[in-house]
């Protein structure tokens, strides 16, 4: 028989190698601002709040032995392949699937299949399970969040996890768009967002353009002349590239009244701008074995579910987009082409996105020169291989970026992962997960509109919001079902520590602040139950963890981990 | 310290504790409720009513885009034209012809904008060309009269949409079984303290959402929130694509029935921008809003008097559909008003025609009706607010329509 271990025996174990070393995280005591009344983080916590999904003491030590440049340098430098620990987790990954559908009852665990397939292998599948409804549809999908899951709570690569999120945002398709669009998230996600997340922007968006997950989501498959479906090159040009700010509607036709128009230097664009574009993607499709009837013969599509372009469907006549003239009866995919060109190299589209890097890394209040340099350094690379890289060095080596103090909400994709980084919970995803996320308004591949999820705090932030989170973080401490988390706290806390010393410990260590002084010793009291706050405790760890799980629930719900 | 200790339901300590009665209602209670729906996408109004005898409508349109003589035909007498609704909205058209439902063609935004987003916004910040309003319309009008602390507002969604924009007195949620916490009372005791000591948008989210809980659990009146049985009169159209629409609608007739001080409800229906394969995608829509409407007007129908609907979107679609099978963005739109005190039972506004010099730019049906014009005259007859201008800055061209009472 095994005998119970006491909190005590199990703790001094542990103790004894971490304790000196790891001391407490933050050493600073706690400062208040007394105009917002909020409580500063230590300045380390809190540039790395702003680049990674939750500070994990090896980041926090790092930083504090290299510095924070060296440490977003290799970051910025992330390979492209996942680890070896990543990869091992991914593979034991078994992912829930339940629905009823047309006579099809399944309730199963199933691994995680499609991320390294190809979009040939995904079609077969996806033939193979379409009449078995949405949930296999967007089945790919779901193992593509998953894994993105692990990544983000795994992957030591957090900046670049982030910028995938953002490029996924930015770029965004969703699962419901067409039936076969699961079947392209696993290449979209890979052979795009991931690969050019660093990369050159022109690259980036012809790749997306051609990615048959944008063609379906936004309609450009079935485009043909004429009227042509404008649904694409509306977003590329308000979504994508120059942003709504540069939309010009009061013009809608009149293209020599936009402000420098005539030197072939538009300040923005107007809706003709959109249905001349429109025009140029005419033709870029999927080959996905669709029979075409033209001039009393049958063509057919290939069957490989990639990108294809289809010259009878092209409009191929004079276009003039952003006051530029193109000719009539270009070659094959030149229209497109130059559209694609003139919105990558436009200067509305360095500030569209730059500013959107300031508020997805910093905030609301993000300072305005930060956002003209970075605009600088956005257009003087526009060729470049790495210019999204060169553009983000810039911003995190700036000067506003190290001195930054604001706060930004955490949207409920990094407040989850936030959570399991920050206890260190042993961590596998589930479609239970997401579809609580999706309760709190964050739907990975699933948000309707193309904007992408919302970046402003008042979005994620509200009474309604709130009450929600405090919600999922009692779900995710004592949900079992949920099954996603595994909580150690017992086993984390350093030995010898009294009861007032384990609520300083997990305040540091879950929200980088020691709580002020009425929380905390009223919070050690609360722990001791009938003991001393200032003893140590003499309790088995099944009942230390239950007493910790209660802590990390106040916690969790504290003002101060609501933010990065 | 056990977890069934500290799980007592905080409904009774709030009952109990600091949360008095202060936190209660105690401005004039008169007010009545608007619902807002806000049909997201751009719905296409000329899908949901049309003169199908008008020449240039048949000629651009071809299949289920356009009405047919199977469409269901409606009193008028705005204009001289077969107007029909979809055969699909049979159920919205009862309300219409028991006098409940009055609808509102070529209305809308008159910014010409055809980007969704940018229409969203304006519309919901009330405006028709400011962008950098930092409040919703909804919020001003709450702020023109709400001075307690806990919620009139409540958004059915898992976010709250522009038109609460700035407002902490407005509450999200999907369902009212998600309006209590979990957490023992000295943990809510600390919180409340934690998150009443700043004035950051989180420290104010917090306060509210506990000011809140506070006040449901004192009003819910033993009203079970894990089940809801609408009433006997209500059928909800509970199927795909309009689940999500009937809980949403069952969640508000709950909050009202519950008489707890509601005073805005806003619900959001999405997937209207049908770019493409509208033919098989718009009758859906259209069938699961009128079910779930008409069912929600029965459920509170002992509410009619002091309730009143109103149904907008941002823009409808361009008159010529797209070799998609589809249609793209276009401008003007159908707004409906639902309730006791609307006269019912026509059509409001003016119509504009749909040749080609009465377009807008030659490709939309004109906005003849501006959507302000319809949300004011809903504000100033059931005395919400004197002046349109409180809710609409700068909007001075109010003139009614006679669409309420």
């Amino acid at each position: 028989m095994i005998k119970r271990r006491t909190f005590i025996q199990a703790g001094s174990l542990m103790a004894i190698p971490f304790l000196l070393p790891e001391k407490l995280l933050t050493a600073k005591p706690l400062e208040i601002n007394f105009e917002t009344n909020q409580i500063q983080k230590d300045q380390t916590w809190n540039l790395l709040g702003k680049v990674t999904y939750g500070p994990s003491k090896k980041d926090i030590l790092k930083v504090k032995k290299n510095g924070f440049q060296t440490y977003i340098k290799e970051q910025l430098n992330a390979p492209q392949e996942d680890s070896p620990e990543i990869l091992k987790r991914i593979q034991d990954t078994q992912l829930d699937i339940k629905y009823d559908y047309n006579g099809y009852n399944v309730d199963e665990w199933r691994p995680i299949t499609y991320l390294d397939k190809d979009l040939k292998f995904c079609r077969k599948e996806f033939e193979k399970v379409k009449e078995k409804g949405w949930h296999e549809w967007i089945r790919p999908g779901m193992e593509v969040v998953s894994a993105n899951w692990i990544r983000s709570v795994y992957s030591p690569w957090q900046l670049k996890e982030m910028m995938v999120e953002f490029w996924h945002n930015h770029f965004n398709v969703t699962v419901n768009g067409d039936m076969a669009m699961g079947s392209c998230m696993p290449t979209y996600d890979r052979d795009v967002i991931r690969k050019h997340a660093f990369g050159n922007f022109r690259q980036f968006l012809e790749d997306v353009a051609k990615s048959p997950a944008m063609l379906y989501y936004l309609n450009n498959k079935s485009s043909q002349a004429s009227p042509a479906n404008e649904n694409y090159a509306r977003e590329l040009f308000e979504l994508h590239t120059l942003g709504s700010e540069h939309y010009m509607n009061s013009l809608y036709d009149r293209w020599r009244d936009v402000p420098g128009a005539l030197e072939g230097k538009p300040a923005g664009y107007i809706d003709e701008d959109v249905y001349e574009a429109s025009r140029a993607f005419t033709g870029w499709t999927v080959a996905d074995g669709s029979f075409i009837w033209r001039g009393g013969g049958r063509e057919e599509f290939p069957d490989t579910g990639e990108f294809f372009y289809y010259d009878a469907w092209h409009d191929n006549y004079q276009k003039r987009i952003l006051g530029y003239e193109i000719k009539s009866n270009m070659p094959a995919m030149h229209d497109g082409r130059k559209v694609l060109d003139l919105v990558a190299f436009h200067p509305g589209t360095a500030k569209n996105i730059c500013r959107k890097f300031l508020l997805r890394f910093m905030g609301d209040d993000y300072p305005a020169s930060l956002l003209s340099k970075a605009q600088t350094v956005w257009l003087q690379n526009i060729n470049a291989p790495d210019q999204i890289k060169i553009t983000l060095q810039t911003i995190f080596e700036s000067p506003e970026f190290l001195n930054y103090k604001g706060q930004k909400v955490k949207r409920p994709y990094e407040f989850v992962v936030s959570v399991a980084r920050a206890t260190e919970a042993e961590f596998t995803p589930t479609m239970m997960l997401q579809w609580q996320i999706m309760g709190m308004g964050y739907k990975p591949f699933m948000w309707p509109a193309p904007t992408g999820h919302p970046d402003k705090d008042s979005y994620w932030m509200g009474p309604g919001a709130m009450l929600t989170r405090w919600r999922t973080i009692s779900s995710i401490l004592y949900w079992k079902d949920m099954g996603v988390f595994k909580f150690r706290f017992a086993e984390q806390t350093p030995g010898g520590l009294s009861y007032q010393g384990i609520a300083d410990y997990w305040s540091e260590k879950l929200t980088g602040i020691r709580l002020q002084e009425k929380y905390r010793s009223k919070i050690a009291t609360m722990l001791a139950d009938n003991a001393a706050p200032d003893s140590i405790p003499a309790i088995n760890e099944t009942q230390m963890e239950q007493k910790l799980i209660w802590l990390a629930q106040f916690l969790l719900s504290t003002p101060e981990f609501q933010t990065r | 310290m056990d977890r069934r200790s500290l799980i007592k339901g905080c409904a009774e300590y709030l009952m109990t504790s600091r949360f008095g009665s202060d936190y209660f209602l105690n401005e004039d209670d008169s007010r009545e409720t608007i619902v807002v729906v806000f049909l997201r996408g751009g719905m296409d109004g000329l899908n949901f009513l049309a003169p199908i005898d008008d020449s240039n409508y048949r000629a651009a349109r071809g299949g289920k885009m356009a009405l047919q003589e199977d469409a269901l035909k409606i009193n008028q007498n705005l204009i001289q034209a077969d107007f029909r609704i979809h055969p699909e909205a049979y159920a919205l058209k009862e309300l219409y012809e028991n006098k409940s439902l009055a609808l509102i063609h070529a209305a809308g935004l008159t910014n010409g904008t055809r980007s969704h987003f940018e229409a969203q916004d304006l519309m919901e910040l009330g405006s028709n060309s400011d962008k950098n309003l930092s409040q919703g319309w909804l919020t001003r009008y709450l702020q023109s009269f709400h001075t307690g602390n806990i919620v009139p507002a409540y958004a059915i969604g898992s976010i709250p949409p522009a038109s609460l924009l700035g407002s902490m007195e407005q509450m999200n949620i999907t369902e009212m079984k998600n309006l209590s916490l979990d957490l023992g009372p000295d943990l809510i005791n600390m919180l409340t303290e934690m998150y009443g000591a700043g004035n950051s948008l989180v420290h104010r989210s917090g306060k509210g959402a506990l000011q809140n809980i506070a006040h449901i659990a004192k009003s819910s009146k033993g009203l079970n929130f894990d089940s809801y049985t609408p009433d006997k009169s209500a059928e909800y159209y509970s199927s795909w694509p309009g689940e999500e629409l009937a809980n949403s609608f069952k969640t508000v007739a709950q909050l009202i029935k519950m008489e707890a001080g509601l005073k805005i409800a806003t619900i959001d229906y999405d997937g209207w921008d049908m770019h493409d394969n509208q033919e098989w995608k718009f009758p859906r829509w259209i069938q699961a809003l009128s079910w779930n409407l008409n069912a929600f007007y029965n459920d509170i129908h002992a509410y009619h008097k002091r309730v009143t609907i109103v149904l907008m979107t941002e823009f409808g679609r361009r008159l010529k559909a797209n070799k998609s099978g589809g249609t793209d963005h276009g401008h003007g739109s159908v707004m409906m008003v639902l309730g006791g005190n609307v006269n019912g039972g026509n059509l409001y506004g003016s119509w504009p025609g749909l040749a080609n010099e009465q377009l807008d730019n030659g490709v939309d049906l004109a906005v003849t009706t501006d959507y302000r014009t319809v949300l004011s005259e809903i504000m100033v007859k059931r005395n919400l607010v004197k002046d349109p201008q409180m809710v609409f800055p700068k909007f001075n061209d109010y003139k009614g329509l006679g669409i309420i009472q």
